[in-house]
């Protein structure tokens, strides 16, 4: 019976026959010719855009080949064998080879590659899934991805929250025992995961102009650092542009959450200045943050530059540092700096440059850019930037990956993309993240927003966080 | 009576008469009503999207109802189907009643829970799901068994399945075995059908990621999913009165006197308007308006946008109710249906981008997170007009996959990329003459500036020219006209009725004596005689009346 089955398997599935080669390149969906991958990740599904009838797919190892056979357009690897096929490969760049069937004929297209890194990426992703609309939201969740499968968890979602917008889900030190994000309007407050344990927190005292922001954690765990922003969405009347979102005041404060206490300073408080996107050094001794002068605006936002500078801060005395120090300045460098990162090691700083402003995500000029921080040499990671928007990065544990949300593609629906810095801070050609289904971002109406890596998976999930929202008043800081 | 409906054709016949009379109610009366519903889902034929529905509870009566209601888009079709829906809750209850032994005059009775559902119906958040899920409810009821064993098995395997195929009206279903079993004296049912139900549900949160209450009030059935109707209950409870107890049948009266008070005339109306705007009946809509002078922002909106699209706004406006600005184009709200509206006059206006905003917020702003048909359709369309051709292939390829959108989706997918046939597309490529070429933040502050930068960018575009000269004159703000309208005639010859009576106004404001061969003579006359009334009886002067639909009544009046 069983033999049967299988014969009748083989019988449905056409078997390549005078195959003639072509020098076109094989149409694949997602673009994964070329790519340097981690040994972990899930399998690479494609599609071919051509209507193919019929697919075989050989991966050539250095020690084993594998053919798998599809018959359809639609290439999807079996999870078990393909994380065999990859920790047998790893550390080794193997060709993929595509015979395809089409209008009753075989061709072969010109193979392509795939390196198989042995550094490893962090397994788990989190990220924000929402329509990219104005200023009306519905159905925002926040979800994890297992990127060595296709399992995702729930971590919050709309349906618990009373359709309570959220966002900037982030880890800290890429943990999932230490991560946070702020669900807004009555019963929000910024849900804090401290070694499963969740706080509702008010990180608002009379002094500040609102809630916290963008942020991101201190090594210890007992701080984070975030901005304050005063938020004006605007919206573009020309073709190609969408939405604007600016801010008309911005301020820095350390959030002490051991102390439900808030530390600002006056150096980062300067009303003639705005000041956002701050992030820990991995060390934990500086805040990297961006910083301009105010502007009269909506009128004149295309003068509104931010330049990225550092200031002290000392864990022990909780103090900020009393001298700001300029790393990117933007006048010099003409254009917008977001969103700094440091990887984990500490060698390099990613952000994103726009023309101008603090909203890069619908600025399609917007360019990753990373710095060495050891010689101030600037990398313009060609290879890794596209015609549209790459922002929201966040680095893998190990410094050798990072994950951005790009709008490559169609400009409109952000998707995560991987890539690999090796060990001369060489960046790859990104990927993006592998789906069970490969037709799923040509499906899906949701963006991808604020990915970010961590080693392991968040104790809590979207019952946790719908308990907490009803049921636990928010912590005051003071 | 009681012999007339002993006939065994004579139910049939009253049956009939009610499908008959449903259908005319809906395609008469209401068949803006039922395109409504269809306008605020999009049934896809997609494994995804169909597994998606199936897999909650509820969910295969809402693959059901909203495949059905995507027809509703034709009227006929649609009043078809709601009178059939209507008709077979009607004969269910029917055939109930009469396995309990009822008959004979009994049949007038079994209309209640029909006529009850037919009023609540005007509510126009109680969606077809809601309907389709009572009709399956009420078949799942029919073929319960008489006997004792075979009801407790039936029930246990069931219960389970009609809660996934209907939702939470299973606990109708399970009042009703109760009921039953409770008659017979069959008490070990009786008592322990009803926990094991809501058990069950209860137990479904653990799957699901909804809130308990969430799965007990039904996924599907209401368009607001934090808002639920309890009055609801009310069918599902007539339903289980009528088919368990004798309820006279006089009382199927009240129901009927009820269903003219389900449907609020001034949300049909705007409904009605909306619906024409959508059909861009521009002529229908104005011969409404001369009917019944529209007072809201919304339905001020629609007749204005049908007098400009006709070229009559310079002529008309105040021959129609208006009211500020607002009627020209209501401030954004974080609502469906008055985003929807409001972007129709941005998109004929030509301020594409304008116009595909307020259709992703009016998207967004769906309260029960559907997708919409008309909006993707839009967006697609406004995707093209811009060249952003992923994002109009991405919506197109949605589109393919639904009945009614299908044809014209695979014809607009021939456009993508190719950008001389869309310059030279009717709609499309007007819309890239009128579209601006430079950059600016959008602000609803100042839209009279931006009509006249849309005048100023392409002076063939008729409706920025009636939109820049009656704004000032809404806002009463005579100098900024006479600024517009130089601006205006040194480019194009226009100079309607409007025109010419703010024209004579704004001189005799001045004390000067207007050019030769600006305003006709009638016109003139006409502003002598109300300057006449006006000097003598003031503003509160009956013989003001005679000037209604002129300008200056409204300066000075309104």
């Amino acid at each position: 019976m069983i033999l049967m089955v299988i014969l009748l398997i083989t019988a449905c599935t056409p078997q390549p026959e005078n195959v003639t080669d072509t020098a076109e390149l094989a149409p694949i969906y997602p673009d994964y010719t070329d790519i340097t991958i981690p040994s972990n990740i899930a399998p690479l599904n494609f599609l071919l855009r051509n209507e193919a009838e019929a697919i075989q797919v050989t991966l050539q190892g250095e020690k084993e080949n594998w053919t798998i056979q599809s018959d359809d357009a639609h290439v999807c690897f079996p999870l078990k064998k393909w994380h065999e096929f990859l920790k047998a490969n790893q550390g080794e760049t193997i060709a993929v080879s595509l015979i395809a069937l089409k209008e009753g004929k075989w061709v072969r297209y010109p193979s392509f590659q795939w390196t198989i890194s042995k550094d490893k990426i962090d397994s788990y992703l989190s990220y924000r899934l929402i329509e990219p609309a104005y200023e009306v939201w519905n159905e925002v969740e926040i979800r994890e991805r297992n990127i060595e499968n296709f399992d995702e968890k729930v971590l919050s979602t709309h349906e618990n929250t009373n359709n309570a917008c959220m966002n900037c889900h982030i880890y800290g030190n890429n943990s999932g025992d230490l991560s946070m994000f702020h669900l807004r309007g009555p019963n929000g407050g910024s849900i804090l995961n401290r070694d499963g344990q969740l706080r509702k927190l008010t990180l608002k005292n009379q002094d500040m102009i609102s809630a916290t922001v963008y942020g991101d954690f201190h090594p210890s765990g007992r701080f984070g650092v975030f901005s304050t922003n005063i938020i004006i969405p605007a919206f573009h009347a020309f073709e190609n542009e969408r939405f604007e979102v600016y801010d008309t005041a911005s301020d820095l404060v350390i959030t002490d959450f051991d102390e439900n206490r808030l530390i600002s300073s006056p150096l980062i408080a300067d009303k003639g200045t705005f000041e956002t996107f701050p992030t820990f050094s991995p060390d934990g001794k500086y805040v990297y943050f961006c910083t301009a002068d105010t502007v009269a605006l909506p009128e004149d936002i295309e003068q509104l530059k931010y330049s990225l500078c550092r200031i002290a801060f000392d864990a022990e005395t909780k103090q900020w540092g009393e001298q700001v120090d300029t790393l990117w300045n933007a006048k010099e460098m003409n254009g917008s700096v977001c969103h700094p990162k440091i990887s984990p090691d500490g060698k390099y700083l990613l952000y994103t440059v726009a023309a101008y402003g603090t909203f890069p995500i619908w600025h399609r000029e917007t360019e990753l850019q990373m710095m060495n921080l050891q010689t101030g040499a600037i990398d313009s990671l060609k290879n890794v930037n596209s015609n549209r928007s790459e922002t929201y990065h966040s680095w893998s544990s190990n410094s050798r990956w990072f994950v951005f949300a790009s709008k490559r593609g169609d400009g409109q629906y952000g998707k995560p993309y991987f890539c690999y810095v090796d060990e001369n801070g060489q960046a790859h050609k990104p990927f993006v993240l592998p789906q069970k289904h490969p037709d799923h971002y040509d499906m899906t109406l949701k963006s991808f927003n604020i990915p970010n890596l961590s080693a392991s998976p968040t104790p809590f999930d979207a019952k946790d966080i719908g308990r907490i929202f009803e049921k636990i008043p928010a912590e005051v800081f003071q | 009576m009681k012999n007339i409906l002993t006939n065994k054709y004579s139910g049939i016949a009253l049956t009939a008469l009610f499908g008959i009379v449903a259908f005319l109610f809906w395609r008469v009366f209401y068949p803006h009503a039922l395109v409504y519903q269809e306008q605020y889902q999009l049934f896809q034929f997609d494994s995804s999207y169909i597994l998606e529905r199936i897999s909650l509870p509820g969910g295969v009566a809402a693959v059901i109802a909203e495949c059905l209601t995507q027809f509703y888009n034709h009227p006929t079709i649609g009043a078809i189907i709601q009178s059939l829906l209507l008709v077979g809750i009607q004969l269910m209850t029917w055939l109930l009643m009469k396995r309990n032994g009822q008959q004979g005059i009994q049949y007038i009775s079994s209309f209640i829970p029909a006529l009850i559902l037919w009023y609540v119906l005007g509510d126009e958040s109680v969606l077809t799901i809601y309907s389709w899920s009572l009709l399956l409810t009420l078949t799942a009821m029919l073929f319960h068994p008489q006997s004792s064993k075979a009801s407790m098995i039936y029930t246990l395997i069931f219960i389970p399945i009609i809660y996934w195929i209907v939702g939470p009206l299973v606990l109708l279903y399970t009042l009703f075995v109760t009921i039953q079993s409770v008659k017979k004296k069959d008490y070990l049912i009786g008592i322990g059908v009803l926990p094991y139900a809501v058990s069950f549900i209860v137990l479904s949160s653990q799957w699901f990621p909804y809130p308990v209450h969430r799965l007990f009030t039904g996924l599907f059935y209401y368009r607001f999913v934090d808002i639920y109707p309890y009055w609801l209950m009310a069918v599902p409870v007539l339903c289980l009165l009528v088919t368990s107890f004798r309820i006279h049948p006089v009382l199927s009266i009240a129901p009927m006197l009820l269903i003219p008070f389900g449907y609020d005339a001034k949300k049909y109306e705007l409904m009605e308007y909306d619906y024409l705007i959508r059909r861009q009946q521009w002529d229908a809509i104005i011969a409404k308006a001369e009917k019944q002078q529209p007072d809201m922002p919304m339905s001020v909106c629609a007749t204005n946008l049908a007098l400009g699209m006709k070229n009559q706004l310079g002529n008309r406006a105040f021959r129609f109710y208006q009211h500020g600005t607002e009627g020209l184009l209501p401030k954004f709200e974080r609502d469906f249906t008055s985003a929807l509206l409001t972007g129709e006059v941005y998109y004929h206006l030509g301020l594409v981008n304008t116009a595909q905003r307020h259709a992703f917020e009016a998207m967004e702003a769906i309260p029960n997170y559907n997708k919409s048909g008309r909006i993707v359709k839009r967006l697609a369309e406004t995707n093209l007009i811009n060249g952003q051709y992923k994002v109009a292939e991405k919506y197109l390829r949605m589109l393919e996959k639904t009945v009614f959108y299908r044809t014209w989706a695979k014809d607009k997918l021939q456009l993508i990329a190719h950008e001389e046939q869309i310059d030279k597309h009717p709609l499309y490529g007007r819309m890239r003459q009128f579209r601006l070429q430079e950059d600016f933040l959008f602000s609803d502050t100042e839209l009279d500036k931006i009509f006249g930068q849309l005048f100023m960018h392409n002076p063939k575009n008729q409706l920025a020219i009636q939109y820049l000269l009656i704004h000032p004159l809404l806002n009463k703000d005579i100098d900024s006209f006479m600024r517009y309208l130089i601006a205006v005639q040194e480019k194009v010859k226009y100079n309607p009725t409007v025109c010419q009576e703010g024209i004579i106004f704004a001189y005799t404001q001045r004390q000067q004596t207007v050019p030769e061969g600006f305003v006709n003579p009638t016109i003139q006359q006409s502003f002598k005689r109300f300057a006449q009334v006006y000097s003598q009886g003031g503003q509160n002067s009956p013989q003001l009346e005679a000037f209604k639909g002129t300008l200056w009544y409204y300066l000075m009046k309104e």
